[in-house]
């Protein structure tokens, strides 16, 4: 079993209990699922307070709603659309408010340059050819790299890419980055 | 399911998706503590409390220089009015509130810490050394059975 299938069938079994009745099943819920809703929070665009601005009020929905989920097994796929759209939602708003006030468009909020965190040559090897793919491959990466193989039915609708070229969307990006960082020296596996 | 479309995998491949994992969580890690206030915020939600209003919403902030030590900010729901000004108190702040009734207990809550005091016979509430930031308030109504209620987050 890959890790991230078992990381949507553990957040599976956990929000089933959850919804039998055992209350106290979100606590490592939330844990198991929190640091990924940032990242795919992150990968869309939205700046720090934003992001956990959205990762809060998934999970007030997520708790509001658990009985309109159809089937527990999907909770993973559920928390990651909500994101995705709650995220949107938020940077249209963003984006309105600034042309109201004309305010110079906001920096890129990704992930500031790599020198602000201690990165061995390694890391900012790796930093340097990620940050030459194109944005849809670096947020496919960000959220795949969570725990290896992902399952591609939830991935896929969290990411609004359609199931059936998830795989080969991974497959280039993960392709491309491979073939320019076996190209440089200064990157090495470790 | 369609895996076997995927291009396989090896473990190079692995080993890079692992090297990106662990430089995302270097380079924008999730907050600390980000897990442990969204279990807070659940908890809050859980206690099914009414949300108290601000009475006047233009005071969002309860501004504490000495120009104006004595500005207050007033929450109303169906059954109660809870009225708090702020002074400073050290490195913190002094909280002082008003609450339409005595013996009524109210959290003064700060991140994911909360601090409760109990109204004296004229709804008086006070609070020491509180620190700067986000705060918001949970009243306990005496008659059983009855909602506690919530106040928005003001800041500090």
């Amino acid at each position: 079993m890959t890790e991230t299938t078992s990381l949507v069938k553990e957040a599976a079994s956990l929000f089933s209990e959850f919804r039998d009745g055992q209350r106290g099943s979100i606590d490592p819920l939330v844990r198991l699922m929190t640091p990924t809703m940032w990242h795919m929070a992150r990968s869309c665009g939205l700046s720090s307070g934003d992001a956990e601005d959205v990762v809060q009020s998934v999970w007030l929905a997520l708790v509001a709603k658990a009985d309109t989920v159809r089937d527990p097994a999907t909770v993973v796929a559920w928390l990651g659309t909500s994101v995705r759209r709650e995220s949107w939602r938020v940077s249209r708003e963003r984006r309105r408010a600034q042309l109201r006030n004309d305010l110079p468009e906001r920096p890129d909020p990704a992930p500031g340059p790599a020198e602000k965190v201690v990165l061995d040559e390694t890391q900012q090897a790796l930093w340097r050819h990620l940050s030459s793919l194109s944005p849809r491959c670096q947020a496919l990466l960000r959220v795949i790299s969570r725990g290896g193989p992902p399952d591609y039915a939830a991935l896929a609708q969290s990411l609004g890419i359609p199931v059936g070229s998830i795989g080969p969307t991974r497959g280039r990006c993960l392709v491309a980055l491979r073939r320019s960082l076996l190209n440089d020296p200064a990157w090495s596996p470790s | 399911m369609n895996a076997s479309l995927d291009p396989p995998m090896d473990g190079l491949d692995e080993m890079i998706l692992g090297q990106l994992a662990c430089l995302f969580d270097a380079v924008d890690p999730p907050p600390a503590g980000l897990a442990d206030d969204v279990l807070f915020t659940l908890s809050l939600a859980a206690l099914d409390a009414e949300l108290a209003t601000l009475a006047d919403a233009s005071a969002l902030q309860l501004r504490t220089s000495a120009a104006s030590p004595s500005d207050t900010v007033t929450f109303t729901s169906s059954a109660l009015q809870l009225m708090v000004s702020a002074t400073p108190d050290g490195d913190g702040l002094r909280i002082d509130g008003w609450i339409t009734g005595g013996g009524l207990r109210v959290e003064l809550i700060a991140g994911t810490t909360s601090w409760s005091a109990t109204s004296d016979v004229n709804g008086r509430l006070v609070w020491h050394g509180v620190p700067h930031g986000a705060i918001r308030f949970l009243m306990h109504r005496d008659d059983e059975g009855s909602r506690t209620v919530l106040t928005p987050l003001i800041e500090l």
